[in-house]
């Protein structure tokens, strides 16, 4: 994702200006997954959304890091833009609430696994989107930036893809608001409790052991 | 009857070799220090220094402060522990890619007129303190410095948690 996703203009862009970007390094943790090793400069392999969710997870969460929302595994450009659009304007709400918070969180999740399987990954809720952010979407759309992960890749890879998304979805609606060092004791509620191994590069660092 | 025993034998033994040459998946370090090591209860401690991992069994070997070693399962140490682990391996791991990419250097060096040769630059890199940068962003490392940068800007906080350095090798 650091070598694809955010070394694209808009996405970082969008990063920059509507995010405050934290890293964690989860090596060492029990449910973290494998790799193969690889350098910054490498070039990454073939993915499709939500590709090793062990070893990713992009999170959302409030100043008071609470967990609004979450995307697991690889995020094309496109893909995280689009995340970022839908935990900005949930964020923008959340601000305004006060005694349904949860509720809230809940029922945006709801809408989107009501969504998932008819009119795409994030259909129905896209809603009032910042002008910046628009204007993101329009130049992904216009084929400025790499295309989704997901996109023509066919059938099986996107109904992978929606499953991935469907247990996203599913944690927010089951976890709404999660604080953080809650999250962090068990993440396996989210990324699941087997291991999984990942290999992203294609270059010749395959001799080096995996994680 | 002789004859097969014998053939039967040597299939075996050449099997065994086989099995014997077969590389195991293990990480030795060589400059660890001793330290102290708890259990996942954090009861029982252990003061001693990191010999190896054996990845594929999910094994470390520690050798105690009176030269004893002993093989402790990864999930069996506590967090902390396996952090200092993972941080083990991927020094040893990042060592192994430098040299093998000097190899790789060297030997398209060899190719490469060293008139042509494009010196690296000398700029040092910038101290950004707590913060990793990637692609020009400004990634913070702790929770407690995003927390105070969200609050103060009014803005989400975007967690990239991720199986490795942001900035190097993953």
């Amino acid at each position: 994702m650091r070598t694809v996703t955010f070394s694209t203009p808009q996405v970082k862009n969008a990063i920059a200006h509507h995010f405050v970007p934290l890293n964690s390094n989860i090596e060492g943790e029990l449910l973290a997954g494998e790799s193969t090793g690889h350098a910054l400069n490498e070039p990454p392999g073939d993915c499709i959304r939500g590709n090793g969710r062990q070893n990713v997870q992009t999170i959302f969460m409030t100043p008071d890091e609470e967990i609004f929302h979450v995307a697991t595994g690889f995020l094309a450009p496109q893909d995280i833009l689009t995340e970022m659009q839908f935990a900005t304007k949930l964020f923008n709400r959340l601000k305004a609430e006060d005694e349904n918070r949860y509720d809230l969180v809940r029922t945006a999740h709801q809408d989107v696994l009501q969504n998932l399987g008819s009119s795409g990954p994030m259909g129905g809720i896209n809603g009032q989107l910042t002008e910046s952010m628009r204007e993101m979407m329009k130049s992904a759309q216009n084929g400025q930036m790499p295309i989704s992960g997901m996109g023509g890749m066919g059938n099986p890879f996107q109904q992978l893809s929606n499953q991935f998304m469907t247990q996203d979805q599913r944690f927010m609606v089951n976890r709404p608001l999660i604080h953080r060092s809650d999250f962090e004791r068990d993440p396996g509620e989210l990324v699941g409790r087997g291991k999984t191994f990942f290999s992203s590069s294609k270059s010749s660092n395959q001799g080096i052991p995996g994680r | 009857m002789k004859w097969i025993l014998v053939f039967t034998i040597l299939c075996c033994a050449s099997v065994n070799q086989a099995i014997a040459q077969t590389e195991v998946p293990v990480i030795k370090f060589t400059d660890t220090n001793p330290r102290e090591w708890a259990d996942d209860s954090n009861q029982n401690r252990l003061t001693a220094r990191l010999l190896s991992r054996n990845t594929e069994a999910n094994k470390v070997l520690l050798e105690c402060t009176d030269g004893t070693t002993v093989e402790v399962v990864l999930s069996d140490l506590s967090m902390s522990d396996r952090k200092y682990i993972a941080r083990q391996t991927s020094k040893v791991k990042r060592a192994a890619h430098r040299l093998e990419r000097q190899r790789r250097q060297g030997d398209e060096d060899l190719l490469v007129d060293a008139s042509q040769r494009v010196q690296p630059s000398a700029k040092p890199k910038k101290n950004l303190g707590n913060t990793r940068r990637v692609s020009n962003l400004d990634w913070l490392r702790t929770p407690q410095k995003a927390r105070a940068v969200a609050k103060a800007k009014d803005l989400p906080i975007i967690w990239f948690r991720v199986l490795g350095d942001i900035d190097g090798y993953m």
